[in-house]
């Protein structure tokens, strides 16, 4: 029940509640004894009754009951019998919820028999009781979860279930549960295409017709707005996985360089330098988290070689069968690097089924793209760790821009979108989010409420969302600037919920600079010293000192090789995984808080250059992110096979977690140089560890490596 | 005491007309409204003979509720100029002393237009504004006490509606209403209910400690209603409403406010609170 005060004990409840131990005591010693010895006569039976009678929450007089109604029923008991089998249980069931309605236990029995004497229960009567129930406490979402159980059970069609939520909502609509049960009936509705739920537009017009008149009548109520939030994520949310960005992407030209020194290169062309290893990467962006991207499902076509057994890797920290973004390495033989000829490439995806969103929905429309690769054929072998013997300084003076700069980036920049037909988006969707976005500027101009701040705001990157999916006319204005200014707002007047605010300011922020070629080329410098010296394309993307919180937008950034995030606001690198051809990274000054928070470093394989000084790692005692990624607490495979390759920690000095989170870590990285300045862990410890953990590290915190 | 039978010997009743038997009463009350029924019974109560009398056709004078058919006759009736009180014989003696029975007028104007919303024959209407009593009224308190509730029935209000724009509409007097109400534009709701939230927020604010924030402040409530009402920016539909639906649940705040909008009374019998057929008329 809601919104009743606890009443302060009393001298005569203590005596009272004594009394009430005492006999729970003995009754609880007797079930358990029951219990032990399988003793399951009417006597033991009824004991157990008066234990959850008095006291509901014992568990284990709950599961006896079920092990006891079980051995009645295992000799075959004819359908009265269980008939008034299953009709104790019920009562039981209900004296225990009659005196706690949110009993756990006694609802799970009262399911539990219902379930196994659907055919002998009275259904009605179940109904009855839920009205009672939920007539006394219409919020009661046990009473809601059984409701939803017991009308599935009884097949009582799903319209008749929402004329129930509709009736409760009009009842009094601060109800979660009653919306949430809307929520669910209607999903299913809409996805059996039931007869008249079949247009999801139709649908969803008279749901955001009803939530308006909620959401206006009293904005102080939360139930309707996660409504609403459930209603726009309908709206906008695309089921089908889509292939959003790739890289090569489509119709760009690779030249392929063994030298790091290329002279007067085409502003059309893109230079990968081929690692040592002459791989070649191709990265796949989808709109969501997918699964089955394999050699099958994906087929790669190229001049100079078969590949039919290129292995996709997901490129994510948190699980190894899915992910938004999928790499496979190419091998280039010898011969390609000196011919100065094109190779086309083309990739295939959804030829063959399998490839589906982590939801279950499958790739259902076939997409290809493709890409030239250009072999080089002059230009002098160099060798690679005479290339970065240099230490890169990341101050600004080192970086400038330049007028050839916007035309490079012009190209790359194009080549990012993948054109693919999205039919998902009609006017419908336009239209409904200008209305909702009008309606809410409406409201705003009425009260001063947070969460309509918050709903105008993921109104707004709605609708963005849907322009950009590109079906619409041009030329419609996006909103990046009003809903910066309405994050910027929420951060200043709502402080609870201000890391919240930041991470989706920040995602409106990338958003934003990466939207068009012009904000991009805002932030894109060439690095002076690079450019005399060693990396080809020396285009550094400059990220620093925009609070940004976290990472997005990768998808548009799959190309960049040089990445400057120093002095945000950072505590997670999540998402950086996906950019491959990342060569140089500056992470310094920001809030990352651990080295787990660096595990998706450990996936980018051009990392050469990183910088992650002046953090806070070490600093916290406990290590949140944690449990979220590998460690040797979490059981992976990786950590036996790191154990045994480095010596105990003792010989380190350095704190036990931090050992074995660095080994995980940084064994897989093959940095040249490296900056943990500035940070709570480092230690002439640490730093023995790290020379030791990577041996291609020839620059730490700006010293030259000497290597005994 | 009043003798009735001098009365009538002085002005004989016409031929036809009832004789009244017996022609001596201890009390003759003129008026069979509220008060007058209240004293009548209280009198009557005590054992005293009584005569009540009404010069109008129809039981309740001014607490009066009429059928819309029996109201235009009633403002026929009105409409006519009344003679001057001081034209009529008054005849004044030591022994008793004439009553003109005539009623006072309940409207100085009237002005009657347009058609009575349908269905007519499912309400009545009261004839000055509605007569609805709070359970906390102290009238009810009177009236238990005087006995008169044994001759007054009383129902609950079962509904309010309100005519607007040419149509009987419910009015939406709760939160729940108000979000069912299908006539109400969305900004209407939302301004409705900050105004009913604001007022909710002043009565329960009201001597309590640390709640002084959300009190309307004392210069404001002695300003007239009508016009606090424009400063809340209101748009018309919900002044109207407030005026002359809601604020009948919010009397409290009313008083304290200095309410002058209830003297309005020309417009109000055909534009203001109908109420439904036999709800809360005595």
């Amino acid at each position: 029940m809601h919104g009743r005060p606890r009443r302060p004990a009393r001298a005569e409840d203590a005596e009272a509640a004594a009394a009430k131990a005492e006999k729970l005591r003995s009754l609880q010693s007797q079930l358990l004894h029951n219990h032990h010895h399988r003793i399951y006569d009417k006597e033991a039976v009824e004991a157990s009754a008066r234990l959850l009678e008095a006291n509901p929450e014992v568990y284990t007089a709950w599961n006896y009951r079920k092990v006891a109604v079980q051995s009645r029923l295992g000799s075959g008991p004819g359908p009265e019998e269980l008939k008034s089998i299953v009709d104790q249980e019920l009562k039981i069931a209900e004296i225990a919820l009659r005196r706690n309605p949110k009993c756990y236990g006694a609802w799970h029995h009262r399911k539990w028999v219902m379930k196994l004497g659907s055919a002998a229960a009275d259904f009605d009567n179940e109904f009855r009781l839920l009205d009672q129930l939920l007539k006394l406490d219409s919020r009661n979402f046990h009473g809601w979860n059984h409701r939803r159980f017991v009308a599935a059970l009884k097949n009582v069609p799903e319209e008749e279930e929402l004329k129930f939520t509709t009736d409760m909502i009009n009842k009094n609509f601060s109800n979660y549960s009653a919306w949430h049960n809307r929520s669910v009936i209607l999903s299913h509705l809409m996805k059996q295409k039931a007869p008249g739920f079949a247009s999801k537009e139709e649908v969803l017009s008279e749901e955001f017709e009803l939530i308006h008149q909620a959401l206006f009548t009293d904005p102080d109520d939360q139930s309707g707005w996660f409504y609403h939030l459930w209603l726009l994520d309908q709206t906008v949310a695309v089921d089908v996985p889509l292939l959003v960005s790739s890289w090569p992407s489509h119709g760009s030209e690779i030249v392929i360089s063994r030298t790091t020194y290329v002279e007067d290169c085409k502003s059309c062309q893109y230079t990968y330098n081929v690692p040592h290893t002459k791989e070649f990467p191709i990265v796949l962006y989808f709109n969501q988290v997918v699964k089955g991207v394999n050699s099958t499902t994906v087929t790669v076509e190229c001049e100079f070689s078969e590949s039919n057994d290129l292995i996709w890797k997901p490129l994510s920290t948190s699980n190894s069968a899915e992910a938004h973004a999928w790499v496979t390495y190419v091998k280039i033989p010898d011969a390609n690097f000196n011919s100065p000829r094109g190779y086309l490439v083309k990739v295939f995806l959804g030829r063959s089924p399998g490839l589906i969103s982590s939801s279950g929905h499958p790739f259902s429309s076939t997409s290809q793209f493709g890409f030239i690769l250009n072999g080089r054929s002059h230009g002098s072998e160099c060798i690679e760790r005479d290339c970065d013997v240099k230490v890169v300084d990341w101050s600004d003076d080192n970086f400038c821009s330049s007028e050839s700069l916007l035309q490079n980036l012009a190209v790359s920049f194009d080549q990012l979108r993948i054109v693919d037909g999205e039919p998902m988006v009609s006017k419908w969707h336009s239209e409904t989010l200008s209305n909702e976005i009008t309606l809410f500027q409406q409201l705003m101009s009425e009260i001063n409420c947070k969460i309509s701040k918050l709903t105008l705001a993921r109104l707004l990157i709605a609708h963005d969302v849907i322009i950009s999916r590109g079906i619409l006319p041009p030329g419609k204005k996006t909103h990046f600037e009003e809903t910066l200014q309405l994050y910027d707002d929420l951060i200043k007047s709502d402080s609870s919920h201000t890391k919240y605010y930041q991470d989706q300011r920040s995602l409106v922020l990338l958003d934003q600079l990466t939207s068009d070629k012009e904000s991009m080329a805002k932030h894109c410098r060439h690095h002076k010293e690079l450019a005399s010296t060693s990396v080809s394309d020396n285009v550094c993307v400059r990220f620093n000192g925009l609070s940004l919180a976290r990472m997005g937008f990768v998808h548009r950034l799959l190309w960049v090789r040089m990445l400057d995030l120093s002095h945000n606001e950072l505590q997670s690198i999540e998402g950086l995984e996906a950019m491959q051809l990342l060569s140089h990274l500056n992470l310094g000054t920001n809030k990352i808080s651990s080295i787990t928070a660096l595990e998706p470093l450990k996936m980018m394989k051009s990392l050469k250059v990183l910088d992650i000084s002046y953090n806070e790692i070490g600093a916290h005692s406990i290590d949140t992110t944690r449990y979220l990624c590998a460690s040797p607490l979490s059981h992976t495979t990786t950590t036996r096979a790191a154990s045994g390759s480095v010596e105990e920690p003792e010989s380190f000095d350095v704190s036990e977690n931090d050992f074995w989170e660095t080994i995980l870590v940084f064994k897989y990285l093959h940095l040249t140089q490296l900056n943990v300045v500035g940070n709570p862990v480092s230690s002439e410890s640490f730093s023995a560890l790290l020379i030791k953990l990577i041996p291609s590290l020839q620059w730490l915190d700006g010293r030259h490596v000497q290597r005994i | 005491m009043a003798d009735a039978a001098a009365s009538a010997s002085a002005s004989a009743p016409a031929p036809g007309e009832p004789t009244i038997d017996p022609t001596f009463f201890d009390l003759i009350v003129s008026g069979t409204g509220l008060p007058g029924s209240l004293i009548a019974a209280a009198a009557a109560a005590c054992g005293k003979s009584v005569l009540h009398l009404d010069a109008n056709a129809y039981y309740g004078a001014d607490f009066a509720s009429l059928s819309p058919s029996s109201l235009s006759s009633f403002f026929g009736q009105h409409a006519s100029p009344a003679t001057a009180p001081a034209d009529r014989p008054l005849r004044d003696s030591s022994d008793y002393l004439v009553v003109d029975p005539e009623p006072r007028r309940l409207y100085s104007e009237i002005e009657v237009s347009g058609e009575p919303p349908e269905p007519s024959r499912s309400f009545l209407l009261d004839l000055c504004g509605p007569r609805v009593l709070y359970c906390s009224d102290p009238a009810v308190d009177v009236m238990l006490r005087s006995g008169a509730s044994h001759h007054i029935e009383f129902k609950s209000v079962d509904a309010s509606l309100l005519y607007w724009e040419g149509k009987l509409q419910a009015v939406p007097d709760s939160r729940e209403a108000i979000f069912k109400d299908k006539t109400l534009k969305l900004t209407e709701k939302s301004q409705m209910m900050r105004f009913l939230k604001l007022i909710r927020e002043h009565i329960e604010s009201d001597g309590k400690e640390g709640k002084e924030g959300s009190k309307i402040a004392e210069g404001v409530l002695e300003i007239p209603f009508v016009e606090f009402l424009e400063k809340q920016r209101l748009p018309p539909r919900i002044k109207f409403i407030v005026i002359y639906a809601v604020l009948d649940n919010m009397r409290e705040f009313s008083l304290t406010c200095k309410v002058h909008t209830f003297t309005t009374t020309t417009t109000t019998t055909t534009t203001s609170t109908l109420h439904h057929h036999n709800h809360h008329h005595y």
